[in-house]
């Protein structure tokens, strides 16, 4: 795969962005069944959270991204621990899930250490739970329609 | 009277979790609609029920050895190798028709009741996960409810036991 030089990248970018990709990231740790959450949390994945079930007891909140892009580019969210999150949107043609969206989670050494491909629509947050021992990460990904 | 809210939207209501307009046009169509006032009655002694169970308080220890269960009963056995004659064959097959017959059978009567029962918008509602790759000392689960439009993905390390143990810092950040 040739890789366009990112200045050009940032270029087109700067131009028109296709979507804009939204990825926080949130630790949980405890256990319980009346979990707290940081405030910070913004309320769509605090409401995902409390739907989900997962049994921890505190949310913190570490960070907020959003990465303006452009269809089938490759964006890169730092996650801690030197790990990341790559994501790339692409445009699909099901009505229903007018989007494609694929991720990978990069350990430390930038090794792939998972890769998945979904088809969802424009601001449908899906969450990714990368448990650590009794603790884990949580990262709300979701992808927008850029404001015009 | 305003239409008559969704039981999700109920739940939200129920929860606190409806910015004030939504929680007060609930609010009002409750006062002038008895059915949804007894649902939402239903749905609180549920939620009251369910918060006086008493839930056991588990350990680190069994969270782990929960993950490392579930992870084994995820990930795919490798295939026994087994050498069958002709006649194995055959009779394999005769013993798996019954079963498969019936299979099929459940299959079309769930896929006609499917085709006149799924709400329409339903189906719109999933993240539909097309492929997952995962590397080796690890395992993905996928997790979906349509209800509550929630979609998780899973990665977890095989070997969260032995993490454990050796990294004595278990916190993710």
């Amino acid at each position: 795969m040739v890789l366009a030089p990112c200045w050009l990248h940032a270029l087109a970018v700067a131009g028109a962005p296709d979507v804009v990709i939204e990825a926080i990231v949130v630790s949980a740790s405890g256990r319980g069944t009346d979990p707290q959450f940081d405030p910070k949390i913004p309320a769509k994945l605090r409401k995902q959270l409390r739907r989900a079930h997962l049994a921890y007891n505190r949310y913190v909140l570490v960070s907020t991204q959003r990465r303006p892009t452009t269809f089938n580019a490759q964006v890169s969210f730092p996650l801690p621990k030197s790990e990341s999150l790559a994501v790339t949107a692409a445009k699909h043609a099901a009505a229903a899930y007018p989007l494609r969206v694929i991720y990978q989670v990069l350990d430390a050494k930038r090794r792939r250490i998972q890769k998945v491909a979904m088809l969802c629509r424009y601001g449908q947050m899906f969450l990714i739970h990368i448990p650590k021992g009794p603790n884990a990460l949580i990262i709300g990904v979701a992808t927008h329609k850029p404001a015009r | 009277m305003s239409k008559c809210p969704s039981g999700e939207r109920l739940g939200a209501y129920l929860d606190g979790e409806l910015a004030d307009p939504a929680a007060q046009a609930v609010a009002d169509h409750l006062e002038a609609c008895p059915t949804c006032a007894a649902e939402l009655d239903a749905l609180r002694e549920l939620k009251q029920l369910t918060s006086d169970l008493a839930v056991p308080e588990v350990t680190d220890d069994e969270w782990v050895a929960t993950w490392q269960a579930i992870a084994a009963r995820v990930t795919p056995a490798a295939p026994a190798r087994h050498t069958a004659g002709l006649w194995d064959t055959v009779r394999l097959w005769r013993l798996a028709l019954v079963p498969a017959a019936a299979a099929a059978l459940f299959a079309l009567a769930i896929g006609v009741w499917g085709m006149y029962n799924v709400p329409p918008q339903a189906q719109a509602h999933e993240v539909v996960v097309e492929s997952v790759e995962t590397a080796a000392g690890f395992t993905s689960m996928y997790y979906h409810s349509t209800d509550a439009d929630v979609t998780i993905i899973t990665l977890v390390p095989a070997d969260t036991q032995e993490a454990a143990q050796t990294d004595e810092s278990t916190d993710p950040l």
